[in-house]
């Protein structure tokens, strides 16, 4: 049976961050510190960024309980981590359930919104990836190394893509 | 239910459509400004999303979209437009007669140049690399204009779905 779209581009959006926190690790403070204009802020918080915004997204279908992670400019990357191993395992779990209907509208209390299912599992990689974006120009502009996150990268880790 | 990923793709195009207007307005010297770590100007950025977005749906499809096809684009915002039409026409096509099969193995693209590598992938690669790639450089937009004190677009699926009627506001408390 094939697997649903939707799960590989949420699978590629946990590989991509963990990913680039794990070139991060090695990241000094002040590395993890360092920010560029136009972008959500430091390095470090805006991984903490992600990771919560990705709590919540799955909060939704009842897979993540509040609280979620702690937004700061120092939320130890140990600690984000941490989390996204469980937002790993919740997006797992969403779709080892029954069939979802995406399409049915549901009435969000703590965004105060109706919305259709498939509106914050489509944030979800959405947002991953703007941010991401971020942190890559940020290393770039202060000349660190940045990893491939594209999904060619991934398929190629994943056996899907082979060159000949 | 309507394919997650034919959400997505309209997502990417309607993201795209904005950015255009939003460029429209600029002048050539605003659409010329760049910041260290992206990808170029906002006008080649923006000509780079779509000309590549040609690329997966070529593979996807297995045809060219048009002769000649898009290589290595210096577009004006006009040539920019109608390339979006033509990524809209190609989208609309390729979820015409149902869901694609994600796991069809694609052995190449037209688009081959002789003597390039050949990749074989699973269509699930190129159709999620689409939608990735929209956003990564749109963010890299964003900060561009962001940067130099201009205008910014919300662009996020929020946006998108209060537009489509998925999504609305409720004020009061149930």
């Amino acid at each position: 049976m094939s697997t649903a779209p939707m799960l590989r581009q949420m699978r590629h959006d946990v590989w991509a961050t963990e990913m680039l926190l794990e070139r991060c690790r090695s990241f000094t403070m002040e590395q993890l510190q360092l920010t560029a204009p136009g972008t959500y802020g430091t390095i470090q918080k805006t991984f903490a960024h992600i990771v919560r915004a990705d709590e919540g997204y799955l909060n939704t279908y009842g897979l993540i309980p509040q609280p979620f992670l702690e937004l700061s400019d120092d939320t130890p990357l140990e600690q984000t981590a941490s989390r996204l191993a469980r937002v790993r395992d919740a997006v797992e779990q969403l779709f080892r359930s029954k069939e979802h209907d995406f399409d049915r509208r549901i009435h969000d209390e703590r965004r105060k919104l109706d919305l259709e299912l498939w509106v914050p599992l489509a944030q979800f990689s959405h947002h991953g990836s703007d941010h991401r974006s971020q942190i890559c120009t940020i290393l770039t502009l202060h000349g660190l190394d940045v990893p491939d996150l594209d999904v060619w990268a991934y398929a190629t880790a994943k056996g899907a893509s082979v060159r000949f | 239910m309507t394919d997650f990923l034919l959400r997505q793709m309209r997502h990417g195009i309607w993201a795209n459509e904005r950015l255009l207007e939003r460029c429209r307005a600029l002048t050539d010297e605003q659409l010329d400004l760049t910041v260290p770590g992206t990808y170029g100007t906002i006008r080649k950025t923006l000509a780079h999303i779509v000309s590549a977005e040609e690329g997966y749906l070529v593979r996807l499809l297995g045809s060219l979209l048009h002769e000649p096809p898009l290589r290595e684009p210096d577009l004006t915002l006009e040539g920019i437009a109608a390339h979006i039409a033509h990524v809209t026409n190609a989208v609309e096509r390729l979820f015409a007669k149902g869901s694609p099969d994600p796991d069809r193995v694609i052995a190449d693209t037209p688009l081959r140049r002789a003597g390039a590598p050949r990749f074989e992938m699973a269509a699930w690669a190129p159709a999620a690399q689409f939608v990735y790639h929209g956003i990564d450089h749109r963010s890299q937009i964003d900060t561009i204009l962001s940067t130099h004190g201009l205008e910014t677009l919300d662009l996020q699926i929020w946006p998108y779905a209060m537009e489509l009627g998925a999504s609305r506001e409720v004020k009061e408390t149930r």
